[in-house]
């Protein structure tokens, strides 16, 4: 009972600036980056739908 | 079953039993369509080659015997030496660059999101197009007013060149396309990095490095084996690069392949010789030297290799 | 041994043929292209060239012969309009000879790329007859990809015109029959140039030859840049580059347009010597190389890239985009003018002198029809080639795409000629022809490379052709006049 009681108050004492910080690096950071490569990557396939659509018309 | 011998007997290395003789010869037998058709589509044109480069022949005419002559006209030849720089230029600068971006793309795809085998996907997903795909695809892209390489460049400031117009642009075009390949090599590095035990980055981190340093110090060293593949294989890709070049050039239909013949890579070079002049012992010859080059370059390359490749975790 | 592990292993044996036999016929182990893509793609010299999976692209007639029918496959690497025209001509004699089915396919290919006809020929899927372009006849014969043609057909040389029957000849044999010819002029765009702020009038054909001076200050005054510095119209385009800023002319600014303009020749047939090193010759280049100085070259192929890039269909051609206002080009512009011209006001006069007084001068080029060695039908393709290059599909081609005949009879027949036509067809007898040599496609091909550098300020003109005829002549020496 005791050893909860000073294991909780750690617990919450951590700021929520630092969790803000680990989810910025571990999973906004590394999205930003991947849907940026993607982009390039799907670029020609998204120029050869689109001209295969216009002459398709 | 060993016929018996004396320990103190040494056997010849080729002397097999009866057993092994059999087993020899079934195996023979089932490999033998490989073999064959190795034989018939592999090793007979190369030395039929070697034969054509000591004639002049058309193609459809006789081929007429003329000794070493094509090996002196090639060593003069300006376009020859033309073609090799522009070959070994793309070489240089994409197989560097290709391996720099495999490894790029193999770390963003060790990432730990939730959805990353989407991410994977779609970065393999342009390397299963055809290259002349791909080409056709860039034409547009690399247009100097309207295309999308040059929108993005000058949003951000960058100065857009004339890729398919100006020289000094027109390889670096070729290492662009290369490039969209590369989630292929992305998978194979992937596989690498994966198989880097993390006992080895958890220690790291305790003795305090930061992300760079285990990079440098974990990440590369153990990578290395791969990079050596990459490079190999890059090499021998990259050496007789043509689709590219011969699509960006339009086709074969103007009478020189890219401004100042920029775009006239090695492979290039022969086609046109072969095809559009009917020079066919003179491209002979010139398959000969890529193919004596190739060997150089490769044996060099693994010679180099000795100095840095690290084959890892067994020899601990 | 077992017999049954024994039966297993003929049983296992047969499955591995079967599966190495397929794998062996669809793919080979050619070298891949790119460093980082490598695609187990079937032989890519032929990838590009087919541009597909198919051996055999689909013909365009002869959908409608009878069963019984003779087949003969004629390919041209022309596209529409022209391959309109020729369909009506091959339609015309399909139904003019029930017995013969002629199959007409486009082809990739192009003046001096037949590497689709080479590799058909030695895989013995060759067609019958091939429409080759004129001045690279002799070159074809002499590698083998074209045969002679019998008595019949030799007989007919005093029907054409003589530069074409001079081109269709090699060591003293017919190797095909001349289809059409054409011309050059300077095409200019009135409402452009009046735009501008100058004076059209000035360039109106009855007044002779212009001056290159003259048109050149027009020209510039119908430059325009945008914000950036770089070429948004332009005036005129006198030599290159290409598309998709590529070596050669533009439109028809070729080496051969101003080498001729400046009076040069190109070959010495009687020695057997290529001259592109006459100074006439050198003269036209040294044009090219100072117009492109004062224009910037890189400014000048920039536009080109961008407004002409490659592939572009005729209706994106910057004369009829007015991005363009004037250009050296065809007789057969008077077709494309009437459909893709936008109802502006397109006139025509000779190609620019250098000095007032000049003699204007032009060129005639032109393609053929030639028959394919080992062809299966032989007299049935030689009828068909007598009669596309006869009077009756001269004709039909003459109207459709104003190109022009090289039957005498029809260049005297003034009804197939409207009065603009009629314009080209007076520059004829005056034109100049390329030498048949035959290197001809090797050396169109070296002029061309030369033309693209001294475009783009890297080689002087005297260098560039120097190199020109240091690698041409000894290919002329290998085969002969």
């Amino acid at each position: 009972m005791a050893t909860t009681e000073i294991v909780r108050p750690i617990a919450t004492a951590t700021p929520s600036r630092r969790r803000f910080r680990h989810t910025l690096t571990a999973s906004i950071l590394p999205r930003i980056v991947l849907i940026t490569f993607c982009l390039i990557f799907i670029s020609p396939f998204y120029w050869l739908v689109v001209s295969a659509l216009k002459s398709l018309q | 079953m060993a016929v018996a011998t004396t320990t103190a007997q040494r056997r010849p290395r080729f002397n097999l039993g009866k057993v092994e003789r059999r087993n020899l010869r079934w195996g023979l037998i089932f490999i033998s369509p490989w073999l064959i058709g190795f034989l018939v589509f592999g090793v007979l044109p190369i030395v039929y080659t070697f034969y054509l480069s000591l004639t002049r022949y058309s193609g459809l005419r006789d081929a007429v015997f003329i000794g070493i002559s094509n090996y002196t006209r090639l060593a003069a030849d300006p376009l020859f030496w033309k073609a090799s720089t522009v070959t070994l230029n793309y070489t240089l600068l994409a197989v560097p660059i290709g391996v720099v971006v495999a490894m790029l793309l193999a770390m963003a795809m060790n990432q730990k999101v939730r959805e990353v085998t989407i991410y994977r996907a779609i970065f393999y997903l342009p390397s299963i197009l055809p290259v002349f795909a791909i080409s056709f695809v860039f034409v547009v892209f690399l247009n100097p007013g309207y295309g999308l390489v040059n929108w993005l460049l000058s949003s951000v400031g960058l100065p857009s060149p004339n890729w398919l117009g100006d020289p000094h642009y027109t390889v670096l075009a070729l290492v662009l396309i290369a490039q969209l390949g590369a989630g292929q090599w992305a998978l194979v590095f992937l596989a690498g990095l994966r198989g880097i035990p993390t006992e080895l980055y958890e220690s790291a981190e305790i003795d305090g490095a930061g992300a760079f340093r285990k990079f440098l110090s974990i990440t590369l060293p153990l990578m290395t084996p791969v990079i050596l593949y990459d490079i190999i294989i890059g090499l021998s890709f990259g050496l007789p690069v043509f689709t590219s070049a011969f699509i960006l050039t339009g086709g074969g239909t103007r009478g020189a392949a890219g401004p100042d013949n920029s775009l006239l890579t090695y492979v290039y070079f022969i086609y046109k010789q072969a095809f559009q002049f009917g020079q066919m012992g003179y491209a002979a010859a010139l398959s000969v030297v890529l193919f004596v080059v190739s060997l150089l370059l490769a044996g060099a390359v693994f010679r180099w290799a000795r100095g840095w490749v690290f084959y890892g975790a067994e020899e601990a | 041994m077992s017999p049954r592990s024994g039966r297993f292993r003929w049983l296992a044996l047969g499955a591995a043929i079967t599966l190495v036999l397929g794998a062996c016929t669809s793919t080979t182990t050619s070298p891949s292209t790119s460093a980082a893509a490598p695609a187990s793609a079937p032989a890519s010299a032929s990838a590009p060239a087919s541009g597909g999976a198919s051996a055999e692209p689909t013909p365009v007639t002869g959908a409608n012969c009878a069963a019984t029918a003779t087949e003969v496959k004629f390919w041209t690497s022309h596209t529409p309009p022209d391959t309109d025209s020729l369909t009506n001509i091959v339609n015309a004699f399909n139904t003019a000879n029930p017995d013969i089915c002629v199959k007409m396919t486009i082809v990739p290919g192009s003046e001096t790329d037949v590497a689709k006809l080479v590799t058909a020929i030695r895989g013995g899927v060759a067609p019958d007859v091939y429409e080759a372009d004129r001045f690279t006849v002799p070159q074809r014969a002499a590698e083998g990809v074209l045969a002679e043609l019998p008595a019949s057909a030799a007989a007919l040389a005093d029907q054409h015109v003589a530069f074409a029957w001079a081109e269709t000849q090699y060591k003293g044999k017919t190797y095909a029959l001349p289809f059409d010819t054409d011309a050059r002029a300077l095409w200019y765009n009135e409402d452009l140039i009046k735009a501008a702020g100058q004076d059209p009038s000035q360039l109106d054909i009855s007044k002779g030859a212009p001056t290159i001076a003259t048109v050149t200050k027009i020209a510039d005054a119908i430059n325009k840049k945008d914000a950036s510095g770089n070429y948004d119209v332009m005036g005129w385009m006198p030599g290159g580059p290409g598309a998709g800023g590529n070596p050669g002319a533009f439109d028809q600014g070729w080496h051969y347009t101003w080498g001729f303009d400046y009076g040069g020749k190109f070959a010495d047939l009687a020695a057997c010597k290529v001259t592109p090193t006459d100074p006439g010759v050198v003269a036209g280049y040294q044009f090219m190389y100072d117009w492109q100085k004062a224009h910037d070259p890189q400014k000048v192929a920039r536009w080109v890239s961008t407004n002409f890039p490659p592939n572009t269909p005729t209706q994106g051609f910057p004369f009829w985009t007015q991005k363009l206002g004037m250009t050296i080009s065809g007789d057969w512009q008077i077709a494309n003018a009437a459909k893709y011209g936008g109802g502006k006001s397109y006139k025509f006069t000779y190609i620019p002198v250098p000095k007032a007084g000049d003699q204007p001068s032009t060129w005639a080029g032109g393609w053929s029809m030639a028959l394919i060695p080992n062809s299966k039908v032989p007299d049935q393709a030689v009828k068909f080639i007598e009669y596309i290059t006869g009077p009756d599909g001269q004709r039909v081609y003459t109207k459709e795409t104003t190109h022009l005949p090289t039957l005498k009879a029809l260049q005297a027949d003034a009804s197939l000629f409207d009065p603009q036509h009629k314009v080209f067809l007076d520059l004829l007898p005056g034109a100049h022809s390329r030498p048949p040599l035959a290197v001809g496609g090797i050396y169109w091909d070296a002029l061309t490379a030369a033309q693209g550098s001294v475009e783009l300020n890297t080689k002087t003109p005297q260098d560039a052709l120097a190199e020109v005829a240091s690698t041409v002549q000894p290919r002329l020496d290998e085969v002969g006049c």
